[in-house]
């Protein structure tokens, strides 16, 4: 049952796919602009531009261009950026890994930071660890990540110089060997301590402002859920038995609590990639997110479409992870 | 260390049965131990092996260069001298590449050795000959030669990049380019050419670059290693290029066998170029000490902050930058023309919104050549302005469109100031606010110019070395009405038309400069096809300690970078 549900959750996702990349082809030549002229520069002569356009097949009638790309895209060939002048499959392969990272650890945090915070603000209901989780999650829903951000830099970097103001690693540094493309993950497993601090240092600022607002989000899920949960008669009755409070708390409300949390995570990944398209810009992070921006701004069709389906992919499949992980949770849901 | 729990939590898990209540047990444990675990890596020690470092630190040879790290808003996709049009990539060229010639100093006039260790100029001026210095190096270690001159330029040439029309102007085939001996190459122009010089020490175009490298990542579809250069550098300059990280930055190292030497000069151990994307974090990083350099990339507060802090300094100077914003010949006869030229809040733009950057001229920046210091200069007059425009036809209450880049506050600020004096005067002006590609593409799009709005604000212009005509040909011609120039609102005048084709071919610059007073007449009181803001005055912020830079008009955002070092402590 588990492998039709994967079958047909892929076979669903070639029609999302299709239909978004038509969507985003189309709303990205009704911009308008000359991406060839951004391309040569205001100085260019008209005879260079021409070339340009000839060179990326820009000239050619709207269908023509999408039908190419379409083409390209099932040979894996994602065409070429007109802002970094590289196949943009190469492009993703340099700036993805970055993004991946930030995101990953960003999503780790926000979830194990998150699901404690609500499941001790539901339990210490009114009291004040819930008054500091009911804070946090306030404060992570209100304030634009744009400008926490900035705070967060002007803070940890400008005003006390606890944390670096930005990068992956300092310009210049060697990356560590390539296993992962996760700097911290490789770092570690060449045993290089130095280059694993560095990494996680420079991680540390991004991945907590990009994960405070999801992280807000789960807390109150979480807080909602055992507060529902914890006033059911079968918690009442396992507390009657004498059951033990950290066994009640977390062997029988959590699990039934977190389901529609599991829901809003799956949601949460489309949070924290959108998101990282700010934090990307405030901690020079070279990711997708800033060369998506780039990309957008410099009417970079093939690179605008490359990301937008590459989030659109990370997204499908991760609310595909969540869809597999209620069977998980709760055996009593099936799908037919 | 692994604690016991988590340790038979992975060997359930290795064995495959894990069950939902372990996963949720070990879940809630790393969170709560995910604040500790960050805590401890933010004090762990920085690994500093191969990280750049602001201070100086000791060569091997015993100097102590250290870094110089420059700020970038965003990465250098193309760095290529021959194709790129980009400021930043010509900043770029002038660490890793050499020229034959070069601006002296800050002088827009006088001509420098370079490469080149002198030259001789026929009478005619149409045949020049270089005595180029026998001991220069390509930094792949291959000489360069009056060969590996040529070779570079045909290459400038045939590759048919955006920048070639630097060189295109004055050689039409690499034929003319002939090398007498090894260190002797002459230039055979075919008509007396006395720009050719000032050309060949433009920041766009004249660099000369490694042939061996063009030879070994060329291919048979890209014969001139284009796409080796869009990211590589292989120069003669003074540094050359290690790593390129496009939009994290570039790392450029000392090259040791300099012609130059670095015997007398301690100069720098490596150039940085970071990106950073954030104007806010530019201007921390400058503040905090991280960071040696920006230029003309910090938001206008944050100059004037940073001009009160000590330990940076703004060097301004002046540009042959100028700007403006265009009136659409099509929409807006003369006479509404000249009356919203007196309409303008000149002296706002200048205190308020320039903040002292910005110097009121004419369509010619005063360090051109054939610059016009009694060139007629528009006041803010909103009777004469209203009288004007109502002479053109147009009634009280009458609309006119202002597009502007939205993302660009200074020129959004300029169109409600403009916008104020409108609306006094009975009109009114609507500011459509587009984003930066949409203003491009109506500038330079097909779009007849009765579509195209009644102004566009943010335009401006520079010569890509010092002459008038490459300044004003490309913006007010009929040749540059349309699809590829820049006289977007379709202006034309019989007599400009004259002189620009007189000055395109001048041999006496006497009468270019008698020409250019006729026209920078014809530009602003007579027949005006924009409004002119005035000269925009560059900066470059620095760390105190830096020392030995001279900006230049001609080469924006440039750095001589062999001249600068860091003071010693």
């Amino acid at each position: 049952m588990l492998a039709r549900l994967i079958v047909r959750r892929l076979f669903f996702l070639v029609f999302v796919l299709f239909g978004l990349s038509v969507v985003t082809f189309s709303l990205s030549h009704i911009v308008p602009g000359d991406p060839a002229r951004l391309m040569a520069g205001p100085r260019a002569s008209a005879s260079t531009v021409d070339k340009i356009r000839e060179r990326y097949g820009l000239n050619d009638p709207l269908p023509a261009q999408y039908v190419n790309y379409v083409q390209g895209v099932l040979r894996l060939d994602l065409g070429d950026s007109f802002t970094t002048r590289r196949p943009v499959r190469d492009d993703l392969a340099r700036y993805l890994p970055a993004t991946l990272e930030l995101g990953f650890f960003a999503f780790i945090l926000s979830t194990v930071v998150g699901v404690p915070l609500g499941v001790l603000s539901a339990v210490k209901r009114d009291k004040w660890p819930d008054h500091i989780a009911r804070f946090v999650s306030i404060s992570g829903l209100a304030m634009p990540v744009f400008w926490l951000a900035i705070m967060a830099q002007f803070l940890f970097f400008g005003q006390l110089g606890w944390l670096p103001d930005g990068g992956r690693l300092p310009i210049g540094s060697d990356p560590p060997p390539n296993v992962t493309t996760l700097y911290t993950v490789d770092a570690l497993l060449a045993g290089e301590w130095g280059t694993f601090a560095t990494a996680v240092r420079h991680l540390l600022l991004p991945t907590i402002v990009l994960a405070y607002g999801s992280l807000a989000v789960i807390t109150r899920m979480v807080r909602g859920g055992m507060l529902e949960v914890l006033n059911q008669d079968y918690i009442r009755t396992a507390r009657a038995k004498g059951v033990a409070q950290k066994t009640v708390v977390v062997g029988h409300a959590l699990k039934n609590a977190l389901l529609p949390t599991v829901t809003s995570l799956g949601l949460q990944i489309g949070l924290l990639l959108s998101g990282a398209f700010l934090v990307e810009i405030v901690f020079s992070w070279p990711g997708i997110g800033r060369y998506a921006v780039e990309a957008i701004q410099r009417l970079d069709y093939n690179a605008t479409m490359a990301t937008t389906l590459i989030i659109a992919f990370v997204f499908v499949m991760m609310n595909l992870v969540v869809d597999v992980l209620y069977l998980f949770l709760d055996p009593r849901i099936t799908y037919s | 260390m692994i604690d016991s729990r988590t340790a038979r939590f992975v060997a359930v898990a290795r064995g495959g049965s894990l069950s939902r209540r372990q996963v949720l047990d070990t879940g809630l444990r790393l969170g709560l131990a995910t604040p500790a675990i960050a805590a401890l890596m933010a004090n762990a020690p920085e690994a500093t092996a191969s990280a750049p470092q602001r201070r100086p630190f000791a060569r091997q040879d015993g100097g102590t260069g250290g870094t110089f790290t420059v700020l970038i808003s965003v990465g250098t996709e193309d760095i290529d001298p021959h194709y790129s049009y980009a400021t930043l990539s010509s900043t770029i060229a002038l660490c890793v590449y050499d020229m034959l010639v070069v601006y002296q100093d800050d002088s827009t006039t006088e001509i420098a050795p370079m490469l080149a260790e002198s030259w001789d100029v026929s009478d005619d001026e149409s045949t020049y000959t270089f005595k180029l210095r026998p001991n220069a190096r390509f930094h792949d270690g291959t000489v360069c030669d009056a060969q590996a001159v040529k070779d570079a330029y045909t290459r400038w040439l045939e590759l048919g990049g955006a920048v070639v029309q630097v060189i295109a102007r004055f050689v039409e085939s690499p034929d003319q380019m002939e090398v007498v001996d090894a260190t002797t190459l002459r230039f055979n122009l075919d008509r007396p050419q006395p720009l050719f010089l000032p050309a060949m020490a433009s920041q766009y175009g004249p660099s000369v670059v490694s042939p061996t490298a063009i030879r070994e990542n060329a291919t048979d579809e890209d014969p001139y290693a284009h796409e080796f250069f869009l990211a590589n550098a292989v120069g003669t300059g003074p540094y050359r290029l290690i790593s390129n990280s496009i939009n994290e930055g570039l790392v450029l190292e000392r090259f040791e066998e300099y012609w130059r030497g670095w015997d007398d000069n301690p100069g720098f151990d490596q150039v940085v170029f970071r990106v950073v994307p954030e104007d806010a974090t530019r201007r921390q990083l400058l503040e905090q000490g991280e960071a040696d350099a920006s230029a003309f990339n910090l938001t206008l507060d944050g100059v004037e902050a940073l001009r009160q802090n000590p330990d940076v300094v703004v060097v301004e100077y002046p540009t042959t930058s100028v700007s403006w914003a265009i009136l659409n010949a099509a929409r807006l006869p003369r006479e509404a023309r000249q009356g919203l030229s007196f309409a303008f809040p000149y002296e706002e733009v200048e205190q308020s919104v320039f903040r002292g950057l910005l110097k009121r001229t004419g369509p010619l920046a005063d360090s051109v050549v054939g610059y016009d210091p009694e060139v007629y200069l528009y006041q803010t007059d909103l009777d004469r302005a209203k009288e004007l425009v109502l002479q053109a036809g147009f009634a009280e209450g009458d609309v006119f469109e202002y597009m502007v880049d939205s993302t660009d506050e200074r020129e959004s600020t300029i169109a409600q100031l403009f916008q104020a004096n409108i609306q006094q005067m009975g009109f009114d002006l609507e500011i459509v606010a587009v984003d930066y590609a949409t203003v491009e593409s109506t500038i330079f799009g097909e779009q007849p110019a009765e579509e195209k709005p009644h102004l566009i604000g943010g335009w401006g212009w520079w010569p890509d070395y010092n002459d008038p005509w490459n300044h004003l040909a490309p913006n007010f011609t009929e040749a540059n009405i349309g699809n590829g120039g820049s006289n977007a609102g379709a202006w034309s005048n019989a007599r400009f038309e004259e002189i620009m084709a007189e000055a395109e071919v001048f041999t006496d610059e006497r009468r270019l400069i008698e020409l250019m007073a006729e026209a920078q007449d014809i530009l602003t009181e007579q027949d005006p096809p924009v409004i002119y803001y005035g000269q925009i005055v560059r900066y470059t912020v620095l760390a105190s300690d830096i020392q030995g830079f001279v900006p230049n008009p001609l080469y924006l955002d440039g750095f001589n970078i062999w001249d600068m070092s860091r003071a010693p402590a």
